[in-house]
C-alpha cells in the first residue's frame, strides 16, 4: 500500500531541498493525483501545481518534516477548489489514455475510476486519503481541513454509493 | 476480504505505477513555473503601485529581466476587438514576430471540437502580464510522455491585441504535445495556453458565498496566509445546505479578524463534531490576487476550523456580524 512517510533529511539549500523531497515522495503523490483525477496529464498537472505552492512557499514551511502534509493539504485543496473549474464535468469513459507499459488490469481501473467518479469531490478525496493514502481519520481531517465527524460522514456516504459499483460484489460487506 | 480491505486493493490496482514524468523534470517543471509566476507577480504588483502613484507623470518600473517598461498613470479603457467571424483555423496560422505591448487577450473560437476556453478578455496588466509569460517561456522541448502518449487534438485560438491596433493569432490545434513560435523562439503550446488561464484566474471575482454543500465547502486552502486577507465574508447554512451571506466584513473589520487570527490560529484541529449542526457558519477571506480560504465553525464550540488550524475567535472579534 502506498503508506505515507515523512521526509527527514534537510539539506542546507532549498532547490537541493525541494528536488530531494520531488525525487523521494512525488510518484506516491502522482498516483494518489491520478486516482482523483483519473487521467495521467491531469494528475500531472495537479501535482505540479500542488508542488508549486510548496516552492513559492518554501522558507515559510518551518518543520520540514512537514512538508508532505502540506503538499497532500495543497494536493486536495487544489483539486477540491480551482479544478473544477477547468476539469468540471470530467467522467471516464472508454476513451481513458492508458500507458502502454501499466501493469493493471485496463478493466478494473476503468470501473474504480468510474465508481469514483460518482463521488463528490469532497468524498472523493477522503476515499483517497482515507484507503489509498492509509491516513488515520484525524490525518485525513487535518488535510483536509475538517474535523474529524465530517471525515467519518464523508466516509459512509462514499462507502455507501460505492456500494453501488458492481466492483464490491465479490466482496463481503462488512468492517 | 472485508470491504474497506476491498476498496484499498481496488484503489491500489487502479493506480498506475509510474508517471510519464520523472521526477528531476518535475522539479524542474515546478521551479520554472514558479519563477514565472513570480515575474508575473512582480508585473501585476508594479502595475498596481503606478495605479496609485498619480501625482508621478511617468513612472517606471524594473522588471525581471532589468529592462525597463513604463506604465501609464491610468488605463484607458480598452475596446477588445471582437473575434474573427467565422472559427479560426489553427493550421493557417503562423509565428508571430513578437506580442510587444499588449492591452488585451482574448480566445476565439477554432476549428474542431475540444473545451472551449474562457470568453471573457484579459486586458490592462493582466494583458502584458500574459505577454511576459509568454516571453518568459523557455524555448519548447518535446516532453518523453508525448512519444508514447495518444494526444487527442483540442484546437485553441487567442487573438492578441496590442497597444498600436494590431491583431496578432496564436493558437493551434493541439494543447499539449506541441508548440507554437513566438519572437522566434518555439513556446509550449501548455505553457501558452496557462499564461492565459492564468492571468485570468487571477483576476479577482467578486467575493460570495460558495456553492458547496454546507459540510464541504471547496475552498480549503493550507497556503493561504490570512495575513494578507484583504476581504472577507461571512456565510450561514440555509436549511438546503447552501450557504448563504450573513455579512460582507468592512475593511475594519478584516484587519479585526486578521490581528485576532495572528494570537489565535492554532495549528491544532479540534475533536469530533458528530452532534447534528443546525447553523454552521463559514468565514471565507480573500486576499489581492483572488486567493481564498474557508474556515468552518461547525457548532461544536471549537471555532473555526481551516486548512491551517482552528480559530478561536477573541472576544468581540466577530461581534455586530454574527448578532
Amino acid at each position: 500500500m502506498n503508506e505515507a512517510q515523512t521526509v527527514t533529511e534537510q539539506p542546507t539549500s532549498a532547490p537541493t531541498d525541494f528536488e530531494a523531497f520531488v525525487a523521494a515522495r512525488s510518484t506516491a503523490l502522482w498516483r494518489s493525483a491520478y486516482l482523483l483525477t483519473g487521467d495521467r496529464h491531469k494528475a500531472e498537472d495537479l501535482l505540479q501545481t500542488a508542488l508549486l505552492k510548496a516552492w513559492r512557499n518554501w522558507d515559510r514551511i518551518n518543520r520540514r518534516e512537514a512538508v508532505e502534509s502540506y503538499v497532500r493539504a495543497a494536493l486536495v485543496s487544489t483539486y477540491t477548489d480551482w479544478w473544477r473549474r477547468r476539469w468540471n464535468g470530467e467522467v471516464p469513459t472508454g476513451e481513458l489514455p492508458e500507458h502502454p507499459a501499466a501493469a493493471a488490469t485496463p478493466e478494473v481501473r476503468h470501473d474504480v475510476l468510474a465508481a469514483l467518479a460518482l463521488l463528490p469531490r469532497g468524498q472523493r478525496a477522503v476515499v483517497v486519503l482515507r484507503f489509498f493514502d492509509d491516513l488515520s481519520e484525524a490525518r485525513t481531517a487535518a488535510t483536509l481541513g475538517v474535523s474529524i465527524g465530517t471525515v467519518k460522514s464523508q466516509t459512509a456516504r462514499a462507502l455507501a454509493t460505492l456500494r453501488t459499483s458492481p466492483l464490491f460484489e465479490t466482496g463481503d460487506r462488512h468492517e | 476480504m472485508s470491504e474497506t480491505d476491498r476498496l484499498r486493493d481496488l484503489l491500489e490496482q487502479a493506480a498506475p505505477e509510474n508517471p510519464d514524468v520523472d521526477p528531476t523534470s518535475r522539479a524542474a517543471a515546478v521551479a520554472r513555473r514558479g519563477r514565472h509566476a513570480r515575474v508575473r507577480d512582480r508585473v501585476l504588483v508594479a502595475a498596481a503601485a503606478v495605479a496609485v502613484a498619480t501625482a508621478v507623470t511617468i513612472p517606471f518600473v524594473t522588471s525581471d529581466r532589468g529592462d525597463e517598461t513604463s506604465y501609464p498613470t491610468t488605463t484607458p479603457p480598452v475596446a477588445v476587438e471582437p473575434c474573427p467571424a467565422g472559427p479560426v483555423d489553427p493550421a493557417t496560422l503562423g509565428p508571430v514576430a513578437g506580442l510587444g505591448e499588449v492591452v488585451a487577450v482574448r480566445a476565439c473560437p477554432a476549428q474542431g471540437t475540444g473545451e472551449a476556453l474562457p470568453a471573457e478578455p484579459l486586458t490592462g496588466a493582466g494583458a502584458q502580464a500574459f505577454a511576459e509569460d509568454v516571453a518568459a517561456l523557455p524555448g519548447y522541448q518535446l516532453p518523453s510522455f508525448c512519444m508514447v502518449a495518444t494526444v487527442m487534438p483540442e484546437p485553441w485560438a487567442l487573438q492578441v491585441q496590442t497597444a498600436d491596433g494590431e491583431l496578432l493569432t496564436l493558437g493551434s490545434s493541439m494543447r499539449t504535445c506541441s508548440s507554437v513560435q513566438v519572437d522566434g523562439v518555439d513556446r509550449g503550446v501548455d505553457g501558452v495556453v496557462a499564461a492565459f488561464a492564468g492571468n485570468l484566474a487571477g483576476v479577482p471575482d467578486e467575493l460570495a458565498c460558495p456553492q458547496d454543500d454546507a459540510d464541504a465547502p471547496a475552498i480549503w486552502n493550507a497556503s493561504f496566509d490570512p495575513a494578507t486577507a484583504t476581504a472577507g465574508i461571512l456565510c450561514v447554512a440555509d436549511d438546503g445546505g447552501a450557504w448563504v451571506s450573513q455579512a460582507v466584513l468592512t475593511t475594519d473589520e478584516v484587519a479585526g479578524v486578521k490581528d485576532d487570527m495572528a494570537t489565535n490560529l492554532r495549528q491544532a484541529l479540534g475533536g469530533a463534531c458528530d452532534q447534528p449542526v443546525e447553523t454552521p457558519r463559514l468565514l471565507v477571506l480573500a486576499d489581492d490576487a483572488g486567493d481564498q480560504a474557508a474556515y468552518v465553525d461547525l457548532g461544536c464550540g471549537e471555532g473555526f476550523t481551516s486548512a491551517r488550524g482552528t480559530w478561536v475567535p477573541g472576544s468581540g472579534t466577530l461581534n455586530g456580524l454574527t448578532g
